[in-house]
């Protein structure tokens, strides 16, 4: 699936919802003190087959959701968004 | 030796080889649009839109007019987008009195997008390159080239 080039490795940040009232309710922002979020820049070359891009058989688009391994870590990735260099 | 003989016979074997043979070669010179041909529904161009909810600044990015739209599920083409448009999406909550609460959702956006395709209308439905089901109300997975999008047909023209 390519190499990472860059990570930015941040505190994970995730909405709650006050439903105290209408006048006063809506959603808080919270910093979690448990998780993390990694945003990472992966590198990759990918075929291209039918107008979509491909790499080790995964398409690659942004909103799909992929099972990322690295050698000590094994986990689920979401991809935010994708930029193709042709060539 | 008589000429007799040496006279070539064809039998129905030889027919039927000549005719496969025959066949064969129409449907490769055909094999683009032979679904069509055979086809009593003509292919023409249907207008539809279609809803995304809660779509990020980076995957709204590449929604674009003339962008090439197809279906993740089967691949099949679903045309190219006419127009785009965008407006902040709003969350419908309930408090705990009851009361609603209309919440915005900064930098998420919900949107509806018109295409164009080629397609054909039957007594089963429409379908876009012969193969997409579409209905108002039906959710479809639409991909472009860098992205996928959950999608909620609006309506078809």
């Amino acid at each position: 699936m390519g190499r990472i080039i860059s990570a930015l490795n941040d505190r994970k940040v995730f909405d709650t919802l006050n439903r105290s009232s209408a006048s006063e309710g809506g959603y808080i922002t919270n910093v979690s003190d448990e998780y993390n979020t990694v945003i990472a820049t992966v590198n990759a070359t990918a075929v291209i087959e039918n107008g979509s891009y491909y790499v080790g058989g995964q398409p690659i688009r942004a909103g799909e959701r992929l099972a990322l391994r690295l050698p000590d870590f094994y986990g689920d990735a979401l991809i935010t968004a994708v930029k193709v260099k042709e060539g | 030796m008589s000429s007799a003989e040496n006279r070539v016979r064809f039998n129905i074997l030889d027919v039927l080889i000549v005719l496969i043979i025959i066949a064969l070669i129409i449907g490769v010179f055909f094999r683009n649009n032979i679904v069509e041909l055979l086809s009593p529904d003509k292919s023409v161009e249907i207008t539809y839109t279609f809803e995304l909810k809660e779509v990020d600044s980076t995957r709204l990015s590449y929604l674009t007019q003339n962008t090439p739209l197809a279906s993740r599920d089967s691949g099949g083409s679903m045309g190219r987008i006419v127009s785009v448009t965008p407006s902040v999406s709003v969350i419908t909550e309930y408090a705990v009195d009851g009361s609603i609460m209309h919440l915005e959702r900064s930098g998420y956006y919900d949107v509806t997008v018109r295409a164009v395709a080629r397609g054909y209308k039957s007594d089963s439905g429409v379908f876009l390159d012969g193969e997409v089901l579409i209905a108002p109300g039906m959710k479809q997975y639409i991909i472009t080239a860098t992205a996928v999008y959950e999608a909620i047909i609006l309506s078809i023209n």
